[in-house]
């Protein structure tokens, strides 16, 4: 009874104790915190997102209300020191400060030896955190879109597991996603903006299954799941982060300062001392990102989830010729009453309706165009036919922890109209394409940055042979569907620093020949020396390009151009072919050039890695 | 900071949701990338629409400090997954529809299947016209659900 009484009485009295902070004893942790130089260490810095300059300072990109001090984001120890005045004092208001941020403060109990009654609870922040029930998170790699070679660049995000979601129900996991935000500003000002950093980046959280809506069929992309190996409290710790995030952002620059490094700091958020950030210099491309997590034992498991557009090719490509015929009946009459359709077999019409719809929902995403009384008349006539189809098997794509190193040196030798040159080569990013295509889009080219510079033996001297800056070709192919445009384009210098510009737009079609190959023609205009006097060539341009196997691929390539001001014409033909092994590349290019009447060939062994 | 005060209230009103109106994502328009826009969109990375992170925001009535109420995770994720589900309802199978199932208490492999046969044999009833909202549709999966006992019986919790 006394026992109780006292009980009664002690927690009674606990809160008038324990809200009062002490001014002693919150300068003896800052002197605690000067002492043991908790400024420097690599969870204060990485808590907030301290980057080192060349000469030693620090800065954060992090803007909006993140930092206390006002030189917060350049002084790492002043930071700290507000931290503690803002975690500790009396004039905060106590949601506003340790409950404003929770990972700082977690990180300070462990740090620092603090006074029991200098804790204080938050339970609506704990009861925000219960619900969410996090002890697991995966990383997302969204692949590139299979008809985009610019998204070669790829996606990352986190998906926070919930052990309750069980079975299917992970599809109501969160993803979180750092993005920049752009209002409805699209092309070229969108490109411009996101490369200089205008748009603020900030992340979001939204249920997993609308993300997957999002990428696999809004955006037709793959995407690739890996679960982290991070322990319930670094997970908890990331979560924690994130909630100090809120209301903040950082400028956001489409190469450097992406999703993908942000994803990375905030791993390293939890593992401060993986040196995550520290292996990437220049362009956070997010594929290297995963590959960097996969080198240090970070990553477990993976699983693909296909995209909408992988799954209307493997419908399409089980379909038999009646079926096909069938299916292209529907979706160009809209009509169920045709003579293909109605021969065939249930099972048959089943599929062929099936692939229908998915056909459907492709472009009705893709092209927004509504469709939805065309997809409700095929959806009651599917079924209306019961349950005698299965699930599709998708095959699964090669895993993008298999495609290449971006950047990579090129060696070879070689002559030129009969003059030796040895050639060095290097290229940022990405592919060229002869590269081994495992884990990108087939068929494409992105190569951006490389320089190439060549030595010949006879003048005794390294010469810059070209730059370029960007090189980019994407070809679609023609299906009975769709008549997608292909395109290239072209921009940097050769020889030496004398501008060029190439593009050219087209129309492609793959034929199994005798693994994959796809043949494009190109409508094309090449343009050098446009710091003289400016020469435009015009012409067409036969480009095809073969997978004989795994590893073996080859190029046939024919231009003819023509220039108007100079009235004379020149052919081009181009042939090589690559072989590649455990990540190295051989490779053989020759070219003959007719230039009025007079034949120049050069050729080119290289090795690549 | 009077933002994230505001969500801490937020959290406590979620009740005021409590309607059956859904949750609203249909006037969130999605915004599809433009083929000018994929040529530029190196990163391709932005949302039109992003929910800035955690607990401020609660966009669409089904959601309270971000995080989606427990009484309103069948509407939310049928009007964010509609078009999919009245696909794979259609041919009686299909990931987005097996999680339905066991969000509706069908936990085992072959109750979602008997889940997808019974939604296939009802998709008239259950999807009557083209433009079934998705308030529509919960609504009369429910009704036709509460009429299958032995799929009741299957799926325990629906």
């Amino acid at each position: 009874m006394v026992l109780n009484f006292l009980f009664l009485v002690i927690i009674y009295l606990a809160p008038q104790f324990s809200w009062g902070f002490s001014p002693e004893r919150t300068e003896a942790y800052k002197k605690q915190a000067l002492q043991s130089q908790l400024a420097r260490s690599s969870q204060w810095l990485s808590l907030g997102h301290y980057r080192q300059r060349l000469f030693g300072s620090y800065y954060s990109p992090i803007r909006g209300n993140f930092f206390i001090s006002p030189q917060g984001a350049k002084d790492p120890q002043a930071e700290l020191l507000a931290t503690i005045d803002f975690l500790f004092s009396d004039k905060t208001d106590k949601n506003q400060g340790q409950c404003r941020y929770l990972a700082r403060m977690s990180w300070l109990k462990k740090e620092l030896t603090l006074a029991p009654e200098d804790i204080l609870p938050c339970p609506e922040r704990d009861r925000w955190k219960a619900q969410l029930g996090v002890t697991e998170a995966h990383l997302i790699f969204a692949a590139s879109d299979l008809s985009s070679a610019a998204s070669s660049f790829g996606h990352t995000f986190l998906k926070f597991h919930n052990p309750k979601n069980i079975g299917k129900l992970e599809l109501l996991d969160y993803g979180v996603n750092y993005a920049a935000i752009t209002g409805t500003e699209d092309g070229a000002l969108y490109a411009i903006k996101g490369l200089f950093g205008s748009y603020p980046g900030a992340y979001s959280m939204q249920p997993y299954h609308q993300k997957i809506r999002e990428y696999t069929n809004l955006e037709g992309r793959d995407l690739w799941e890996y679960k982290l190996h991070l322990n319930p409290d670094e997970v908890a710790f990331i979560l924690d982060h994130l909630l100090e995030l809120e209301g903040s952002y950082a400028p956001y620059y489409f190469a450097d300062d992406n999703c993908s490094a942000q994803i990375l700091e905030l791993i390293e958020v939890a593992k401060p001392d993986l040196g995550l950030t520290a292996e990437f210099h220049d362009v956070v491309i997010p594929i290297d990102t995963v590959k960097v997590l996969n080198d240090k034992w970070m990553l477990d498991g993976e699983k693909v989830r296909s995209s909408l557009q992988a799954e209307w090719h493997t419908r399409y490509a089980h379909l038999n010729f009646l079926q096909r015929g069938a299916v292209k009946e529907i979706i160009k009459d809209n009509s169920l009453s045709e003579p293909a359709y109605r021969s065939l077999t249930a099972k048959e019409k089943a599929e062929s309706l099936e692939a229908s719809l998915s056909y459907l929902a492709l472009t009705e995403y893709r092209d927004q165009k509504n469709k939805k009384d065309e997809k409700y008349s095929l959806s009651l006539e599917r079924a209306k036919l019961g349950a005698i189809t299965n699930p599709v098997q998708i095959p699964s794509p090669k895993s993008p922890l298999t495609s290449l190193d971006a950047s990579a040196f090129y060696l070879g030798i070689g002559q030129d109209q009969s003059v030796d040159f040895y050639s060095l080569k290097w290229r940022r990013g990405f592919h060229d394409l002869l590269s081994d295509d495992s884990g990108i889009t087939p068929f494409s080219q992105l190569d951006f940055l490389s320089f190439d510079l060549r030595y010949r033996p006879t003048r005794q001297n390294w010469d810059l042979q070209q730059i370029v800056l960007l090189n980019i070709i994407t070809t679609y192919p023609w299906t009975e569907f769709e008549h997608p445009i292909s395109w290239k384009i072209d921009v940097g210098t050769e020889p030496k620093l004398a501008p060029y510009f190439n593009g050219g737009i087209g129309a492609g079609v793959d034929v199994a020949l005798p693994q994959a190959a796809r043949w494009n023609i190109f409508a094309i205009t090449e343009n050098d020396h446009l710091a003289d006097d400016v020469n435009p060539h015009l012409g067409v341009e036969s480009l095809l390009v073969n997978k004989w196997t795994e590893h073996i691929r080859s190029l046939l390539d024919a231009k003819y151009l023509y220039s108007f001001s100079e009235q004379k014409s020149l052919g081009e033909f181009t042939l090589g072919m690559s072989y590649s092994l455990h990540k190295i590349e051989y490779r053989l290019e020759g070219e003959l050039r007719d230039n009025q009447n007079s034949w120049q060939n050069s050729w080119k062994l290289s090795v690549i890695f | 900071m009077k933002k994230v005060l505001c969500a801490l209230l937020l959290m406590f009103s979620a009740n005021a949701f409590a309607n059956d109106a859904g949750c609203g994502l249909g006037s969130l328009a999605i915004s599809r990338n433009s083929k000018l826009m994929q040529l530029f969109a190196v990163t391709t990375n932005a949302t039109l629409f992003t929910q800035v992170f955690g607990i401020t925001s609660g966009t669409s009535g089904c959601t309270a400090s971000g995080i989606v109420m427990n009484d309103k995770e069948v509407q939310y994720f049928v009007e964010v997954n509609q078009e999919e589900l009245s696909r794979e309802m259609a041919q009686g199978h299909g990931e987005k529809l097996f999680t339905l199932a066991q969000m509706k208490g069908c936990w085992k492999e072959s109750s979602q299947k008997a889940f997808g046969s019974f939604a296939q044999d009802s998709y008239s009833r259950i999807l009557p016209t083209a433009n079934t909202t998705a308030v529509e549709l919960v609504k009369n999966l429910n009704a036709e659900m509460s009429s299958q006992k032995e799929l009741g019986q299957l799926c325990h919790g629906s």
